[in-house]
């Protein structure tokens, strides 16, 4: 196929630029600004289209080729293909690329082709992609060397030269996805799922590590709190003995108490019924004696003690006066008798003789009479005297007498009363004379009964003493029983009680501290993540690990074995590259340079046939390498193509670096190649021109006279 | 008395972790356990048994929550009637800082220590020995040459460790059948293995590993539970009674053919029993050939099923539907590609090597047409 017209309406700096091009070999002569590089970004932009992501200008061809004024840019160009059909790639650019329009029209029908993508043309006619295209065929300016493009397409293409079965078949692209499966599993920046896993594992096995040393500090407090609690009951046990002997003491008291309380109480008892002895001694027939019965009866025995002795005496005196009174009266009458008898008789005869006499004699005797009468009521008043005397005596006896009985009825009454009194205890029998002793008894036994209540209640105050606040009722289960055990008497109990008060004080020690351990245990792993969680978590990301490992492992398989493949295919298609570059190298280089090994990353070994030795390719000068390259392509070229399916080779100043003998060999080698192959060289080098000038049928276009296509003339 | 009831169980594991579940699962595995515990426990209450055996790895680790021995502690208690007789096994081996020694246990709990020692249950005419580890490996036999003192009794031994041939080595307490038959046991109540193989005797020693009473993971599958019944001298009437809260499944279902998640999810759900679906856990491998357009991502399959299911989890061992022979053929990358990937897989031997080459297959080809590698 063939480019037959570069129809650029505008374009950059070009400006309705009309070239026609030929077959054979086109050389497109421009100075430097004169459009050389605008149009082969026409080319590439008509076959390809316009990339416009890149943001630097000069990478960004939509930037750098839109006219400046607002414009489109568009243009058409002109290609035959193999079956001599020609099209025409008509395209405007917009600013953006959704404003671009791209057609392929059929020249002769004027109809879009159906079977060429207008977007990107260049794919269907070339069979390349943009990049494999720029990489092979379109040489740009010191952009000789040859690597390995986007889309692998060349080597997709070279690897498929037997069998063209499987064009979709990528050798490098199906490495890359199994190499990038492996990136994403592991790689060198540590952002792979394994060694995220990895990290994952080893954060968890730090965690486990903590968390374990937790676990065994946990584990050593409980041993610890193990043993805390056994010293805890051995105290307690300690302190229970303590409290025991404590109690025992204690009860030993009470024993004793009771026994002290005891051996009152039975005084007591004995007093009080000796009390009762006497209580019953003073009941008599119902009735008890008590002292003021006997105070009574004393007062009233008393005053008839009193009585019957006053009595007594005025009986006495009574006697005495009797007697006395009846002396008295004797003597009284017998004065009575004798002196007023006496008187009586003198005073008779006296009046007898006075009458007699005083009859007899003289009246006058008569008075003689008056003092027998006076010698009589003398006698008779001396006679009524005494009787009065002696009736007075006899009323004083009488009253005696009364008195005397009045006294005796009053005894009597006295007497009478006492015995009634006595009588309901002592009954009838008893007489009064009894009555004192027994009254004495009685108050004998009172006082008895008084002095044993008296002690009774001393003794009862120091029981209740003893008692003091006690149950009694207590003491005495506690004396019951008392199991009278030897006590130790060396240790005194303020002994026992501080060490139980020690004993506890240590306890409470130990129960803090066992609290605190606990405490400790409990609130250690206290939201704290499960051993077994992280256990989990970690055997999780093993297992995980693994299972990418394994899946690394087939990876890794399927890489070597596509190696493998591949190197069996490069065997195949290999040689004849080599064959191919070789060739075209040994007449580029007059034979310096002929055989060469390329690999599958397009590096190239090439043995050096003077000096029989193989060189890496680095150890050659810029012109040899570029002859290299240019050899290398020309040859993917040749390979990659059939050879009934050419291809226009573009060529951008790729001989700028060659010295004169090697310009002549590689325009002689590209003139050759031109009778099969279009072949479209740029060039600002007038060497160039100067030499082709030299061979038939190339047709010049000089860019550098006012744009205009034209042939060029014979003489420059 | 000539008879006596026991259970016999073993392995409990408490408080393992669940690493193949999710955290909220894995917590629930947990409670699940001490429920199974709880549902031997009531087992003991209902049976009235006199004996009950704990052959050890009563708790996975030295770590067990404080809920767990709370519980362990409290269900003892509750059956105080019943001797506990546990013997610690490599998992929860006797030292000073186990929770044997550090914990109090109710008195109707005897824990056996590294020497043999028994206990005389005159009441059961029974007499108890009992052996335990004291390290995390026992690489001699407890009972070597060990005798009943008075074969009068009912003797029984419980027991952790490994039934093995003579001369064979294991790092937890290697017993042999002559250790076993010299022993003049009656009954030897084993733990460590964790599934149940039946009673079986040798001399005149009956002796069983009742297994684990709840699975702990895909390794341990199908019916769990104890040993119960009644013992005697030459007379062992035990039956294995399940007493697993969930079951662990898995399965092989074959999707050859489908093409939507929806068919694959229809499948699955097609072969397991809807009651089976809430209360068991699953682990299903996707088989059969699919096409190499449709890759399947088990972890969309596994929340779409989330909903339904107790547990799943979907392993992809599902081959692409590729003409391996023809493409071999092939000169081409891809040809190549296959043809050796496939040599490798035939000259592979051992089960996982198959699978990674599988996988690299697959890798491989989902690389050569242009497909980004997705990971789960």
């Amino acid at each position: 196929m063939m480019i037959k017209k570069i129809s650029a309406g505008r374009f950059g700096k070009l400006k309705d630029m009309d070239i026609e091009l030929k077959k054979g070999l086109n050389v497109i002569y421009g100075e430097n600004e004169a459009g050389k590089s605008t149009l082969q970004a026409f080319i590439k932009a008509m076959f390809y289209g316009m990339d416009s992501k890149k943001k630097k200008i000069r990478e960004n061809d939509r930037k750098r080729f839109l006219p400046w004024n607002e414009e489109n840019a568009f243009g058409s160009i002109y290609f035959e293909d193999n079956h001599k059909n020609i099209y025409m790639i008509q395209r405007t650019f917009g600013k953006k690329k959704k404003e671009d329009e791209s057609r392929v029209l059929d020249v002769v029908t004027g109809k879009a082709s159906n079977h060429i993508d207008p977007d990107k043309p260049g794919v269907d006619i070339f069979g390349l992609g943009e990049d494999a295209f720029e990489k092979t065929t379109f040489v740009r300016q010191l952009m000789c060397q040859v690597g390995k493009d986007g889309e692998d397409e060349i080597m997709k293409r070279l690897s498929n030269l037997q069998d063209s079965g499987d064009e979709d078949v990528s050798y490098h692209k199906a490495l890359e996805h199994l190499t990038q499966a492996k990136k994403d599993l592991i790689n060198g920046r540590k952002t792979g799922k394994i060694d995220q896993l990895k990290e994952n594992y080893a954060n968890f096995q730090g965690q486990w590590g903590q968390r374990m040393h937790l676990q065994e500090e946990n584990s050593e407090d409980q041993i610890l709190s193990n043993k805390k609690i056994e010293e805890k009951q051995l105290l307690e046990n300690r302190i229970k003995d303590l409290e025991k002997e404590k109690r025992h003491r204690k009860q030993l008291k009470i024993y004793k108490a009771y026994k002290k309380l005891m051996v009152y109480k039975g005084e007591i008892k004995e007093l009080s019924q000796e009390k009762e002895t006497i209580s019953k001694a003073l009941h008599f027939n119902g009735h008890v004696v008590n002292q003021n019965f006997i105070d009574e009866m004393k007062e009233k025995h008393t005053i008839w003690i009193q009585r019957k002795n006053s009595y007594k005496e005025g009986e006495d005196q009574k006697r005495g006066l009797q007697t006395r009174i009846e002396k008295k009266l004797k003597t009284l009458n017998r004065k009575l008798q004798t002196h007023s008898n006496t008187a009586m008789m003198l005073g008779a005869i006296t009046i007898i003789g006075s009458g007699i006499m005083g009859w007899m004699k003289n009246s006058s005797l008569y008075g003689i009479s008056v003092l027998g009468f006076l010698m009589c009521i003398y006698a008779f008043m001396q006679r009524k005297n005494i009787t009065n005397n002696i009736e007075e005596i006899k009323k004083e006896i009488a009253c005696m007498h009364k008195d005397i009985q009045g006294e005796k009825d009053a005894l009597n009454v006295l007497e009478r009363e006492m015995i009634e009194k006595i009588k309901p205890f002592c009954g009838e029998n008893m007489k009064i004379d009894e009555v004192e002793s027994w009254m004495h008894k009685c108050s004998s036994k009172l006082n008895d009964q008084r002095a044993l209540e008296q002690k009774i209640r001393s003794l009862e105050e120091i029981y209740k003493a003893l008692l003091y606040d006690q149950d009694v009722e207590n003491m005495k289960k506690v004396y019951e029983n008392f199991n009278n055990t030897k006590i130790n008497e060396t240790i005194d109990e303020e002994e026992i009680e501080n060490t139980i008060k020690n004993q506890q004080q240590i306890l409470i020690e130990r129960e803090k501290e066992i609290k605190d351990i606990e405490h400790r245990i409990k609130t250690r792993l206290h939201e704290k993540k499960s051993l077994v969680a992280i256990e989990e978590e970690m055997e999780r990301s093993k297992k995980k690990i693994e299972e990418y490992e394994e899946i690394i492992a087939s990876l890794e398989i399927a890489s070597d074995i596509l190696k493998d493949a591949f190197k069996e295919i490069q065997r195949s298609f290999g040689p004849r590259l080599n064959k191919t570059v070789g060739d075209i190298l040994s007449s580029i280089t007059d034979h310096k340079y002929e055989q060469l090994k390329i690999s599958e990353e397009y590096e190239i070994k090439i043995k050096d046939a003077a000096k029989n030795q193989i060189k890496e390719i680095e150890y050659f000068s810029n012109g040899t390498l570029d002859q290299i390259y240019f050899a290398l392509r020309l040859g993917i070229i040749q390979c990659i193509f059939d050879k009934d399916f050419s291809v226009p080779f573009i060529l951008d100043d790729a001989f700028v670096q060659y010295d004169e003998r090697r310009l002549d060999a590689v325009l002689n080698y590209l003139y050759q190649y031109a009778k099969t192959h279009q072949v479209i060289l740029f060039t600002c080098q007038r060497r160039e021109i100067v030499r082709l000038k030299e061979f038939s049928h190339v047709h010049m276009i000089n860019l550098s006279q006012g744009l205009i296509q034209r042939v060029f003339p014979e003489v420059l | 008395m000539n008879k006596v009831k026991i259970l016999h169980c073993a392995d409990l594991h408490f408080d393992t972790p669940f690493s193949e579940l999710s955290r909220n699962k894995s917590e629930s595995r947990k409670e699940d356990l001490r429920e199974t515990f709880g549902t031997i426990i009531e087992l003991v209450k209902k049976e009235k048994v006199g004996i009950l055996f704990i052959s050890g790895d009563l708790f996975d680790n030295k770590r067990v929550m404080q809920t767990t021995l709370d519980y362990i502690h409290k269900k003892f208690l509750e059956i105080s009637d019943t001797k506990i007789f546990l013997c610690p096994g490599n998992h929860d081996f006797y030292d000073h800082k186990s929770f044997y020694h550090t914990m109090k246990w109710p008195s109707n709990v005897y824990i056996f220590h590294e020497k043999i020692s028994k206990v005389n249950l005159a009441e059961l005419n029974t007499c108890v020995y009992g052996v335990g580890f004291s390290k995390s490996y026992e690489r001699k036999s407890l009972i070597e040459n060990f005798c009943v003192d008075d074969e009068s009794y009912i003797n029984m031994m419980v027991l952790h460790g490994q039934v093995v041939q003579k001369g064979q080595k294991s790092d937890y307490n290697p017993i042999t059948i002559e250790d076993i038959g010299r022993s003049r046991l009656d009954y030897l109540a084993l733990g460590h293995t964790h599934k149940y193989t039946g009673i079986e005797s040798v001399e005149n020693t009956f002796f069983a590993y009742s297994g684990c009473p709840e699975g702990r993971g895909f390794d341990e599958l199908g019916e769990k539970g104890v040993l119960i019944g009644e013992l005697g001298k030459g007379y062992c009437h035990l039956r294995f009674q399940e007493t697993s809260k969930r079951k662990y499944f898995v399965k092989k279902i074959d999707i050859s053919e489908t093409r939507t998640y929806e068919e694959i999810i229809r499948k699955i759900n097609d072969q397991i029993e809807n009651s089976y679906k809430k209360t068991h856990l699953y682990k299903i491998h996707l088989i059969g050939e699919i096409s190499e357009k449709f890759s399947i991502r088990t972890d969309l399959i596994e929340q779409k099923l989330k909903e339904e299911f107790y547990f799943i989890k979907i392993i992809d061992d599902t081959q692409m539907i590729l003409d391996y022979d023809a493409l071999e053929k092939e000169f081409s990358l891809k040809g190549i590609f296959i043809r050796n990937m496939r040599e490798k897989m035939y000259q592979a031997c051992d089960e996982q090597e198959k699978k990674r080459l599988l996988k690299a297959l697959k890798f491989g080809i989902k690389a050569l047409e242009g497909e980004g590698i997705d990971l789960l």
